[in-house]
């Protein structure tokens, strides 16, 4: 029998880990994936599964949101910016990749186009009308489409892209969230949202990088995306009126914390059950795009995506 | 729990020898809505010793040395040098366990692999690895028939306490992994755009108030060759500064105010002597920044024609402002809203005050800048 001789590690002088495979990588929609169902965030996030075609919607917002990240900068510069080419060249950009999924109520591209173009004229109008400037932070580069990131206890690293930090004319500092839902959402759903605790969260652990002093308000741009009516009087695409939410308290950010590290114990643990929840509220619908892979062992429709390197 | 094979059939610890098995967070394990529990190492060794009894000539022998990798432990958090924590990783230990009969013939065998964290952790991996021995030979660590990860006994951690920011948050703070613009093309090249023209207005002005010194200077007989080096360097930034400012102003509606002759209409001229420097290719002081509000083309037309800004305004509002965040009255002002307003005023090419009387003038300062946007901005 030998005996070890076991000198106790120095915690000052540990070495760094080896490699990432103790860290667990959060952002908003991965970790809501894996609260609304296990399976789900196993296909796309473990097995890199993704459908193989993209829904109309991603391409609109995606569009959408450059063409607002342009506006927003030029107005802060007073620099001229065709929004409209944006949103378009975006769009076809984004359309000529992939195939795209209609849903019934748009009939093709040109609708899309279309609705854009409004959506985002009156978009223009909106904000002039705010008095919303983009905040800029010490190197007075605007905070738009600023991803941040934060390490939680435990290993688990966060991050998340804010789409707009603005201020009021009050002064006040926001952190906006540009949606293009097909319907607009409640006040109930801004004092609520984890994705908005998330942006607070990633925010307030960069605001002295960033010069920001206090974070005031969160809420959400609801751009709402209809198609353009061709009745005079229905109103199709609109902004819809803002909820601006009180920032969240620190307890609220500490419990979205907590519920990331439980999400991230549930992964390390691999908990990847399937939640189907009932008949009423079921996600388990065409709408998951891994429902024939998980109820049939059907692959048809789905494909692997390339891995992607860390940089943390 | 009663055992139905091996050495040890029909053994059924009895509930003084079980207790619950929880998770690191102290929440009670449950496998098939049974909760597990766990059959400890203490309470295994006497019901091994019924079986393979040491007087019968049994013995079991443990070794170790050290283990060839290191783990991350756990049960110990360290800086990561980024400001936040990160697990240490810790040196281990190979624990080895072996039974023989009474003719020294090997029964069973079994190893652990231990991380080293405290003073305890070696006995405890000497009676890990035995509970491991056990396992091998059909007496299992817990009614889940498995020993329990020893870990996942642990209290939870402490829970994190809320304040402005959440302990045991951190920035990760390297500006290339923490920070990332995320911007579109489009919106980048706007920034492009218009950093570049911010630096070359800053150039311009810069040499152009160095031409306005080296004037004053010759005026007063102070002239000196390097001041004149200086005023002869001038022309190219400016003339770049102007392109830049044509251009970006290119549906521009012709200057308001501005008393000299300018070459483009467009143009705001600033003083007499800068309208001057243009005439004679030379010189001129345009602030890009301070051109007019956003023109946006909604339809492919321009919906506002932008309305120039006198650039001389441009020097006041990068000199006048403040350096300490303090009101005259005294009160502190706020820092975001004081940046907010340098770069809205800037952009508008509106002087800033030197002081601020008070934070509400600072705030109503603010408002009207955005106030004022929104009336001239209007489609
Ligand atoms: S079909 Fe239902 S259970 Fe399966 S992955 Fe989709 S949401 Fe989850």
């Amino acid at each position: 029998m030998t005996t070890a001789v076991v000198s106790q590690a120095s915690v000052a002088s540990v070495r760094p880990p080896v490699s990432a495979e103790y860290d667990v990588y959060l952002s908003h929609s991965s970790s809501t994936l894996m609260e609304k169902c296990g399976a789900a965030y196993a296909y796309r996030y473990r097995d890199r599964l993704e459908s193989v075609t993209s829904s109309v919607n991603l391409g609109f917002g995606s569009a959408f949101d450059q063409a607002v990240s342009a506006f927003v900068i030029a107005d802060l510069y007073g620099l001229s910016v065709d929004v409209n080419a944006v949103f378009v060249n975006a769009y076809k950009e984004w359309a000529a990749t992939r195939v795209v999924d209609f849903s019934t109520r748009w009939k093709g591209h040109d609708d899309i186009l279309a609705t854009g173009e409004l959506l985002l004229s009156r978009f223009v109008e909106w904000w002039k009308a705010s008095g919303l400037k983009v905040m800029v932070d010490l190197q007075g580069m605007p905070i738009v489409q600023r991803e941040l990131r934060v390490r939680l206890p435990r290993n688990v690293i966060y991050s998340s892209i804010l789409d707009l930090v603005v201020m009021t004319p009050d002064g006040e500092v926001v952190i906006l969230d540009v949606k293009t839902p097909s319907q607009d959402s409640t006040e109930l759903f801004a004092l609520n949202s984890g994705q908005l605790t998330g942006q607070q969260l990633v925010l307030d652990a960069h605001k002295e990088s960033l010069g920001i002093t206090s974070i005031d308000k969160v809420g959400f741009l609801n751009a709402v995306k209809r198609p353009v009516p061709q009745k005079k009087d229905a109103e199709g695409p609109v902004v819809a009126p803002m909820h601006l939410v009180p920032a969240r308290t620190p307890e609220q950010v500490e419990e979205y914390v907590q519920s990331r590290l439980w999400i991230a114990d549930d992964i390390r643990r691999k908990r990847f059950a399937r939640r189907s929840l009932d008949s009423y509220c079921t996600p388990c619908t065409t709408m998951c795009d891994f429902h024939l892979w998980c109820s049939k062992q059907i692959r048809d429709g789905l494909h692997v995506r390339p891995p992607r390197s860390r940089t943390a | 729990m009663k055992i139905a094979f091996g050495p040890f059939k029909d053994v059924e610890p009895t509930e003084d020898e079980l207790r619950p098995m929880t998770d690191r967070l102290g929440v009670q394990i449950v496998r098939d809505g049974v909760p597990v529990h766990i059959f400890g190492v203490h309470h295994r060794t006497q019901r091994f010793l019924d079986v393979f009894d040491p007087l019968k000539g049994f013995a079991v022998e443990v070794t170790s040395e050290m283990g060839k990798i290191e783990l991350p432990d756990p049960d110990t958090y360290v800086d990561d040098g980024n400001g936040g924590q990160r697990m240490a990783i810790q040196p281990t230990v190979l624990f080895k366990a072996f039974l023989r009969d009474p003719e020294q013939r090997l029964i069973a065998t079994a190893e652990f692999l231990k991380i080293i964290n405290s003073a305890s952790s070696f006995s405890e991996g000497h009676s890990q690895v035995r509970g491991k021995l056990y396992e091998a030979l059909g007496l299992p660590g817990s009614t889940l028939g498995e020993d329990a990860p020893r870990g996942e006994q642990k209290q939870a951690p402490a829970p994190v306490v809320g304040n402005a920011h959440v302990n045991g948050v951190s920035a990760i703070s390297t500006p290339a992994e923490g920070s990332r613009n995320k911007l579109p093309a489009e919106a980048q090249a706007l920034l492009e755009q218009a950093k570049q023209a911010g630096a070359q207005a800053a150039t311009a002005q810069a040499q152009s108030d160095a031409q306005v010194v080296t004037e004053a200077k010759e005026a007063t007989g102070d002239g000196s060759d390097t001041a004149a080096f200086e005023v002869a360097e001038a022309p190219k930034a400016d003339e770049t500064a102007l392109t830049v400012a044509k251009q970006s102003r290119s549906n521009a509606a012709p200057a308001k105010s501005g008393k000299g002759t300018a070459k483009d209409p467009a143009t705001p001229a600033t003083t007499d002597a800068t309208n001057e420097a243009v005439d004679q290719g030379g010189s001129a002081k345009v602030d890009v920044t301070a051109a007019s509000e956003a023109e946006v083309v909604v339809d492919g037309t321009p919906t506002q024609a932008p309305t120039p800004t006198v650039a001389s305004a441009v020097p006041a509002a990068i000199q006048g402002v403040p350096s300490a965040p303090k009101a005259a009255n005294g009160e502190e002002l706020n820092a975001n809203l004081l940046r907010q307003a340098r770069n809205r005023a800037q952009a508008k090419g509106v002087p800033v005050p030197d002081v601020f009387d008070s934070a509400l003038h600072l705030r109503n300062f603010y408002k009207q800048l955005c106030t004022n946007t929104q009336a001239s901005a209007a489609a």
